[in-house]
This record gives C-alpha cells, sequence and structure tokens, in this order.
C-alpha cells in the first residue's frame, strides 16, 4: 500500500534523524523524547558492531572507531533487512570510503573482513556434505573436505599479531576457515603458500592427490617427492582429525 | 604447462608469479608450516588479551592520555545516554504525569487499573525511586 506523500515525509525524516541526529521538525513529536528513539536504535548498530569486530574496537581509537560508526549509519543506506549481516555493509562501506589511508589504518580491511567472516561462516547455511569412503588411498583418488568453509588471503597478519603490530609485516598471508560439524565452530588454520595451493586445488575436484603432488613439485621447485607425500599426508590427517579433509569422494 | 597457467585463478597466484614471492612473502619462506589457532574465541582471545587489560591500560594513561580517554567515552556517553534509566522522559515527568497519561488513555476502569499497574512498575524501573525522593 503505497503512503501518503506526507506520511512518507514524515517518516523519511524520522528515520534521517535517528540516523545522523541533526534536528529536524516532526509534526506530533516531543523534541525532548525524539532523542531516545536516536539513542536506542543507534545503541543496536553500536553494539552489533561491536559485537562482530571486538578486536577493531579494542585497538582502534574510539575517535575513529565512532566516526567510522557515526559515518556508517549516518550515510549509509543498509540494504540487508537482517541485523547480523549488517557488519558485513560496514566492511564494504569502510573499504569504499578508503579509510585504511584516511585513518592511517593500513591493516583495517583485512581486520575487518577476517572478523566478519567468523560470523558468516557460523551463520551460513548448512552445505551438503559429498558422499565419502575414508578407506581409499588417498593418492589415487580425489579428496573430500568440508564443504563449510573458505580460503582468503591477508595483506597483514591480524589473524596472528595485535593490529598496530601486523601493520609492519605486510606479505602474503593465508586463512582457512572451516565450520565444524558438530559443534558449529569456526576454526582458523594459518597456512603456508603450499599448503594453500594444495588445499585449493583438492577444493576443486579436478585432480587426484597425485597429480596435485606433480603440480607441486614443479611451481615450488621441490626435487624431495617423498619428503613432500610425508608432509603433505601428515598434514592431511591431522586436517581429517579437525574435521576439515573428509576422506575420499565415492 | 606454464606455471602460470597452473596457477591461474588461485589465491596464490600473485604470490608465487613474482620472482622473488617465496623469499619476500614471509608466510611462504616455510612452505611446510601450518598453524591450527582453533576457534574463533581462541583466536580472539589470543589477539584480545597479547597486552594488559584495558584497566591497567588507562592507569598507565593517567594524565592527558586518560583525560582523552574520558573525553572520548563522553563521546560515548551520549549514545548510553543516562544507561536507559532515569531519562527526563520518564523520570523527569513524574509518577503523577505518567499515572495521568495512562488514565487519560483508557475510559474504562479495568484499563485503568492496568493502567496504574503499568505506571507503578515504568517508576519502579525508572530511576527506582529516586526521583520520587527528590
Amino acid at each position: 500500500m503505497l503512503l501518503k506523500t506526507e506520511t512518507y515525509n514524515q517518516q523519511s525524516n524520522f528515520v534521517q534523524y535517528c540516523r545522523d541526529g541533526k534536528e529536524v521538525a516532526i509534526l506530533g513529536t516531543n523534541p525532548e523524547r525524539l532523542p531516545h528513539y536516536r539513542r536506542l536504535v543507534f545503541n543496536i548498530i553500536k553494539d552489533t558492531l561491536e559485537t562482530t569486530f571486538p578486536i577493531s574496537f579494542k585497538y582502534i581509537d574510539t575517535e575513529i572507531w565512532d566516526e567510522m560508526v557515526y559515518n556508517y549509519f549516518s550515510s549509509h543506506k543498509c540494504n540487508d533487512p537482517q541485523v547480523w549481516r549488517m557488519p558485513k555493509e560496514f566492511v564494504d562501506f569502510c573499504k569504499a570510503e578508503n579509510y585504511t589511508t584516511k585513518f592511517n589504518l593500513p591493516f583495517l580491511n583485512d581486520l575487518l573482513y577476517f572478523e566478519w567472516l567468523e560470523v558468516e561462516l557460523y551463520m551460513m547455511e548448512d552445505d551438503t556434505y559429498p558422499q565419502v569412503n575414508s578407506t581409499k588411498d588417498w593418492l589415487k583418488e580425489k579428496i573430500a573436505v568440508n564443504p563449510e568453509h573458505k580460503i582468503i588471503k591477508l595483506e597483514y597478519p591480524v589473524h596472528l599479531e595485535k593490529p598496530f603490530e601486523a601493520a609492519n609485516k605486510k606479505g602474503d598471508y593465508f586463512l582457512l576457515l572451516f565450520r565444524e560439524k558438530e559443534t558449529g565452530k569456526v576454526q582458523f588454520i594459518n597456512l603456508s603458500v603450499l599448503f594453500t595451493f594444495l588445499i585449493e586445488n583438492i577444493v576443486l575436484a579436478e585432480k587426484t592427490l597425485e597429480e596435485i603432488f606433480n603440480d607441486i613439485l614443479y611451481i615450488f621447485g621441490i626435487n624431495d617427492l617423498e619428503m613432500l607425500r610425508s608432509e603433505v599426508f601428515k598434514f592431511l590427517e591431522d586436517l581429517k582429525t579437525r574435521g576439515f579433509v573428509l576422506g575420499v569422494h565415492c | 604447462m606454464k606455471k602460470a597457467n597452473l596457477i591461474k585463478g588461485t589465491l596464490v597466484a600473485g604470490a608465487l608469479l613474482s620472482v622473488t614471492a617465496l623469499s619476500a612473502t614471509p608466510n611462504a619462506s616455510r612452505l611446510f608450516d601450518y598453524n591450527a589457532l582453533g576457534s574463533g574465541a581462541e583466536v580472539r582471545t589470543e589477539i584480545l588479551n597479547s597486552e594488559t587489560s584495558q584497566f591497567n591500560n588507562y592507569e598507565a594513561k593517567c594524565g592527558e592520555k586518560a583525560a582523552k580517554k574520558a573525553k572520548a567515552e563522553g563521546k560515548k556517553a551520549e549514545a548510553k545516554c543516562g544507561e536507559g534509566k532515569c531519562g527526563e522522559g520518564k523520570c523527569g515527568e513524574g509518577k503523577g504525569d505518567v499515572k495521568k497519561a495512562d488514565a487519560k488513555s483508557s475510559s474504562k476502569k479495568a484499563s485503568k487499573k492496568a493502567a496504574a499497574t503499568e505506571s507503578k512498575s515504568k517508576e519502579m524501573k525508572c530511576g527506582e525511586g529516586k526521583c520520587e525522593d527528590k
């Protein structure tokens, strides 16, 4: 049902006031009570962001954090009606506004993204687990993994250190996140570039492990196949106990 | 087959295409290293607790930094205004006003009773009766 223009304007003014706190004339409202609406709505936004990004909130200067949150809430029109998804838009907003440069926080995009991913993975819809056989020889088969995962690349080791220490260690960092089937907890594993390549190829499920080994030998210039096998098997066995590697595809 | 084709589209492409990647990339220097960091809570705890508590921070920064912090807290206080306990809307108007307003809104006896009960409970929330004492 379409609203009357006047009603629409009243509602829009009220919403805009809740977002930026700038005084507006809204018919039938008590100016003394109006701030409480903004306070209540803004507190939900603040609280959600502080809960989603506890590391960012702790280490970023309070004034800068408040400015980021204020700017976001006052100028960004959230698209998603679900409050728990709102922080993702905050991540995108900060990136678009180039806050890394503006506030001299080079790690900011990585940190926000890293913190957000835990929520995203934790809340994601259940994915279908593949049919697996855990007894077959891994080498000649395609390995099956937990489908509820993500592999990301970070420029700063925000998953390993305090943000301002990580800021001095720009490089290539790879992180595997997956959701445990039983507990729903999101697990984090910091990966080397070789293991990242391995996992990515396993996930693609286009090649057997043996074929991936051949690629690794060539790409990384490794001469010792036995050592490669030994290290990779140890790694995969560990991932199996952790619930990421499931077995081999049937 | 060229290396570039094998790593095309992978996350590691950027790291590997650079000639000096393996030596320049801190995380790639040990090809078989990995580190199970644990659950999200464990990762957070590790990073958040890797320095002294905030309480200690405030003490250490006592002086101008503390003042700055206080200022920042003041900014925060705008949002947390009164912690929702003793806002002007509820407390300032007093018990009588609330009762009046509620009574006005209803003409039936039962409704009045309910309104009175509600206003009582509001009074309890609002400053826990402190306003009345004043």
